[in-house]
């Protein structure tokens, strides 16, 4: 159906972003990110992302009132678009497909 | 240099940056997140957080984030005018990008101008780091501006060292303005460390020192008032961190041991941090402070001596000026109670905040710094007017890109702005190879041994200031050099370079600037290498200065008995046995004790009365400098005997006491007529007359410039010294002569201390070392800036010659010989040298007034210096001159000809 499905990384921000839902910005999502990943990502990489999905409509975005912790500077909020939704969605369809009858090792211990 | 009081704050530099990096519609929210997570690690770990932050600025993924939003727009919600500047930033990586470019088409040219410019900013970061060490760190004291410390004030302005007497008057006097008033005498001990002795710098001080300095011990504690209560009675001593990393390996266990100060044992209670240097000068860390009540072991004079200063700890809301004005009252209630005195107490007042060194020695050391920023910043001048040379010829040959660019509708501003990005690369790429650069001079310099045993304590490094400076000198550098050229470059009438007419019109203006470059790099050098050569003059001055006494080989021993717990009696028979062994050494033909030698850093004065010459108007006595010797010391010292007899055996205890004058006392006190048997009265005491039986020839006290300065000599067993120097010479060279005397006074007394086993030429070397510093450094920085300059001139000579090529070609073919060419080339090179050389001697003279104070024995006008400095820049340009015109000579005409 949909003919770009986001890279790996893309739908990490993406997923990310939905765990989120109303408090995804920058510093939150690269938290989540990091926590569920288990592995550290540099805040460029996560901006940069989160702003080539908003190009493809993916994620739309708003700016916050100021905040002191801040340095009182605003959030940028983002949340999951319809086609966001639809995109990751997709996405694990096909992988689904593709994943479908591979032999787990850790369950049937012949790896 | 921390700055993480209260809130911790991201670094500046990075949030800057990031402003910079980043367009308006993620700049705000994106440093928010970063500053959100900062906020959160710093909580835990300061710097960890910092260097996390400049990670995420410096990550390429923010480049990639940069080139993401172009074009997108700004999100709802921001604030208007979010947008406003990116353009300019834009088109400002545009021009760096392109800066990068050019300067990886032109590697050879980029090299050589880094490299210059290096080498111009090198050496001042060197001086500045060094200045940085000295004058620029802070006393690592709680709230300086609220410190004041006290001397007494002469009254020609001087800050002097005063006693303890003093201290008690200000301590009962000035409770109005101050909380509490601490003490501090400068002391040098000696610390046996795996059996070895160390000198070491202390700093005898009262038990509320640390408390009114409100500087916290790094491990441990500092003193307890009971310990500075009763004299002797706690031997307690606190180190400083770099003693105790350095001498200790940092040892844990060092606080609550012991080390044996002066043959004692003493409990270490404390380490102070390394951020707190000691009173003593910021140059010139203190290692160990003692409780001042341990004076009966560590200077058992210290009550009596006027070795001390004073810190106030003014109370909240007081002014520096109110407490002046109390210490005034102090000083003129203490006069009143002594109307007869002569000596008026003053006390000179400064807060601490203000001070650098020392207020009598800021000023000099001032005008030290700015001597050698002079020096070094003419080298910076001159590798920037290379590069000036460098980038005219370059913008020559990027003519017709310039026209190009114009003809296409670049504005002017565009290319100026172009060029002078270039430059700031080259600027910054330069600045970072001169920061190493100095950063690696200074490390050299500081290692630098003087031969003063003082255990210097300069800390060279990176630090925030060292890389403003460096910064702020590439900068200057930049707009320096790439200025002219850049406005030079736009000048150029674009339809005829477009003609390409590569002919002499443009490339005669842009020659003559260039000649007026290396003029002024010539006339630099001038002035650089007349300085060299005042420097040279005065160093060679200096040691051709009489000091009135044998400067060849002697060994020269150092003893302080005093320092073991030898009673006077002990004292005396030591130094009387010790004379004995060294007269019966085999290599010993004379020999000499004495309490001080002249020249050796130090001075011991006494008070005499003289019936019928009035002592100084400020003065109830004579204060005179005198030193106490044996009968052969004048003999081994080769000082004259000018008039009298020598001091013989029955010059004893309890015999006359006698005296020998130093001429400039017997001509000050009895001028004309003959001092021999005049009496003087030591300390006033009518019941202790003193015979003068002797006039003994000047010599140098303190310094080699000094006028001849009253001095007496006393027989040494008449006036027992608790130190002393032996000198001795002999057919045994004065190294091992000096090694044997140590031997001798080891075997007698295994506990004594030796502090110095050499000769003369190491007691002398301290005096020499400042005239040879400055004739060294001068001198090098002079042939730097020679070298600099000499490049400046062979690229223009070797580009004229590539201009001229045709030209030369045309000449050979016309019948012109090859000399006559060379001759041509050289002679355009030499006389733009001639002309800089005027104009730098022109300059000199103006220099050499200012000069005249650090020279000893040179007039600031030295015709010497004057001649030679034209003669070897004359000399070296020429070579530099010759070398490219000499391939101007090997072109094939033929060649020449079908050029262009």
């Amino acid at each position: 159906m949909a003919p770009h499905l986001p890279s790996d990384f893309e739908q990490q921000v993406l997923l990310a972003v939905w765990r989120r839902a109303g408090d995804a910005y920058g510093a939150s999502v690269r938290d989540e990110l990091e926590d569920r990943t288990g592995a550290g990502v540099a805040q460029g990489a996560v901006y940069t992302t989160l702003m080539r999905l908003e190009k493809k409509g993916l994620l739309r975005s708003r700016l916050t009132d100021p905040t002191p912790v801040r340095g009182g500077k605003a959030k940028r909020i983002f949340v999951i678009t319809p086609e966001g939704m639809a995109g990751v969605q997709e996405t694990r369809r096909v992988m689904d497909r593709l994943w479908d009858g591979l032999p787990d090792p850790a369950l049937d211990g012949n790896g | 240099m921390d700055t993480s009081r209260g809130t911790p704050r991201p670094p500046v530099l990075a949030r800057w940056l990031l402003g910079i990096l980043l367009p308006g519609g993620v700049r705000d929210a994106f440093a928010g997140d970063l500053e959100e997570r900062f906020a959160r690690e710093a909580v835990r770990d300061v710097r960890a957080a910092r260097r996390a932050y400049w990670k995420d600025v410096l990550s390429p993924t923010v480049l990639h984030l940069r080139r993401e939003v172009k074009g997108m727009p700004l999100p709802p919600g921001s604030p208007p005018g979010a947008g406003r500047g990116d353009a300019t930033v834009t088109a400002l990586m545009a021009d760096l990008k392109f800066a990068l470019r050019m300067m990886l088409k032109a590697p050879a040219f980029t090299a050589v101008a880094v490299l210059s410019l290096a080498l111009g900013i090198g050496p001042n970061t060197a001086i500045f780091s060094l200045v940085d060490a000295v004058l620029l760190q802070d006393w690592g004291v709680g709230e300086p501006e609220g410190v004041i410390d006290m001397y007494s004030l002469t009254s020609d302005g001087r800050y002097f060292y005063t006693g303890y007497r003093v201290y008690e008057l200000i301590q009962e006097g000035a409770t109005d303005v101050f909380d509490d008033v601490a003490a501090s005498a400068q002391q040098a001990g000696n610390v046996e460390i795996d059996g070895a002795s160390v000198l070491v710098m202390g700093e005898l001080v009262t038990g509320n020192y640390f408390d009114v300095l409100q500087v916290a011990a790094l491990r441990g504690r500092t003193f307890l008032p009971e310990e500075d209560a009763t004299p002797g009675t706690h031997p307690v001593v606190v180190v400083s961190q770099r003693f105790w990393e350095n001498r200790f390996g940092a040892d844990p266990g060092l606080v609550g041991g012991e080390i044996r100060l002066n043959g004692r044992p003493y409990t270490v209670i404390g380490i102070m941090p390394r951020s707190f240097k000691g009173r003593i000068a910021p140059g010139l860390g203190t290692d160990f402070w003692a409780p001042v009540r341990m004076y009966p072991h560590l200077a058992p004079n210290q009550m009596s001596n006027g070795n001390m200063f004073f810190m106030g700890r003014m109370k909240p809301g007081v002014t520096t000026a109110q407490a002046r004005s109390v210490l005034d009252a102090v000083a003129a209630r203490f006069n009143e109670e002594r109307p007869e005195s002569r000596s008026k107490l003053a006390i000179g007042a400064v807060n601490l905040a203000d001070v650098k060194l020392n207020p009598n020695f800021d000023g000099v050391v001032g005008a030290m710094a700015a001597l050698l920023f002079g020096a070094v910043g003419l080298v910076l001048l001159v590798a920037c007017v290379n590069l000036a040379g460098f980038l005219l010829a370059r913008a020559t040959d990027r003519r017709k890109e310039m026209a190009v660019r114009i003809a296409m509708g670049a504005g002017r501003g565009h290319i100026v702005r172009q060029l002078l990005v270039e430059s700031l690369v080259l600027a910054f790429l330069g600045g970072a190879v001169g920061l190493a650069l100095g950063l690696g001079a200074s490390r050299l310099l500081v290692s630098v041994d003087p031969p003063v045993d003082l255990p210097l304590n300069l800390e060279v490094g990176l630090n925030a200031r060292l890389l403003l400076f460096t910064g702020m000198a590439s900068l200057a550098a930049a707009l320096l050099f790439g200025l002219t050229p850049a406005m030079e470059a736009t000048k150029a009438p674009v339809a005829s370079t477009l003609r390409d007419e590569s002919g002499s019109a443009g490339g005669r203006g842009k020659g003559r600037a260039r000649g007026v470059l290396v003029a002024a790099q010539m006339a630099l050098c001038t002035l650089l290498l007349f300085g060299s050569g005042l420097f040279l003059r005065s160093l060679q001055e200096a040691t051709a200065i009489d000091v009135g006494f044998d400067t060849g080989p002697a060994a020269v021993v150092a003893l302080e008995p005093w320092a073991s717990e030898m009673t006077d009696e002990e004292q005396t028979v030591f130094a009387a046995d010790l004379a004995r062994r060294v007269a019966a050494l085999p290599g010993v033909e004379r020999f000499g004790l004495a309490g001080r030698l002249p020249l050796d850093l130090g001075t011991t004065n006494t008070s005499v009365e003289i019936p019928g010459v009035d002592p100084p108007p400020d003065q109830d006595r004579h204060v005179l400098e005198y030193t106490s010797i044996t009968n052969g010391y004048l003999d081994a010292m080769g000082i004259q005997l000018l008039e009298g007899r020598n001091f013989n055996d029955s010059d004893q205890e309890g015999s006359g006491e006698v005296t020998i004058l130093s001429r400039a006392a017997a001509e000050r006190f009895w001028p004309g007529e003959s001092a021999l048997g005049r009496v003087m009265y030591r300390g006033g005491n009518t019941d202790r007359p003193v015979t003068v039986v002797g006039v003994a020839d000047d010599v140098k006290i303190w310094s080699l410039t000094e006028a001849p300065r009253p001095y007496l000599y006393f027989p040494l067993s008449q006036n027992a010294f608790g130190r002393y120097f032996v000198v001795a010479r002999g057919p045994t060279s004065a190294g091992e002569l000096a090694q044997q005397i140590r031997a001798e006074a080891k075997a007698l007394r295994p506990d004594v201390l030796v502090t110095a086993a050499g000769t003369m030429s190491d007691h002398l070397a301290y005096i020499y070392f400042l005239p040879r510093m400055a004739a060294l450094m001068i001198s090098l920085v002079g042939l730097l800036a020679l070298a600099l300059a000499c490049v400046g001139l062979y690229g223009m000579v070797s580009y004229t010659v590539s201009r001229r090529t045709r030209e030369m070609g045309v000449r050979m073919a016309l019948g012109a010989d090859r000399q006559s060419v060379v001759g041509l080339v050289v002679k355009g090179g030499l006389s733009v040298v001639a002309l800089g050389g005027m104009a730098g001697l022109a300059l000199s003279v103006g220099m050499g007034t200012v000069l005249e104070r650090f020279l000893i024995g040179v007039a600031g006008l030295d015709l010497l210096s004057l001649a030679l400095a034209p003669v070897a820049l004359g000399a070296v340009a020429a070579v530099a001159a010759y070398l490219p015109a000499r391939k101007a000579s090997r072109v094939d005409p033929v060649q020449a000809l079908r050029s262009e």
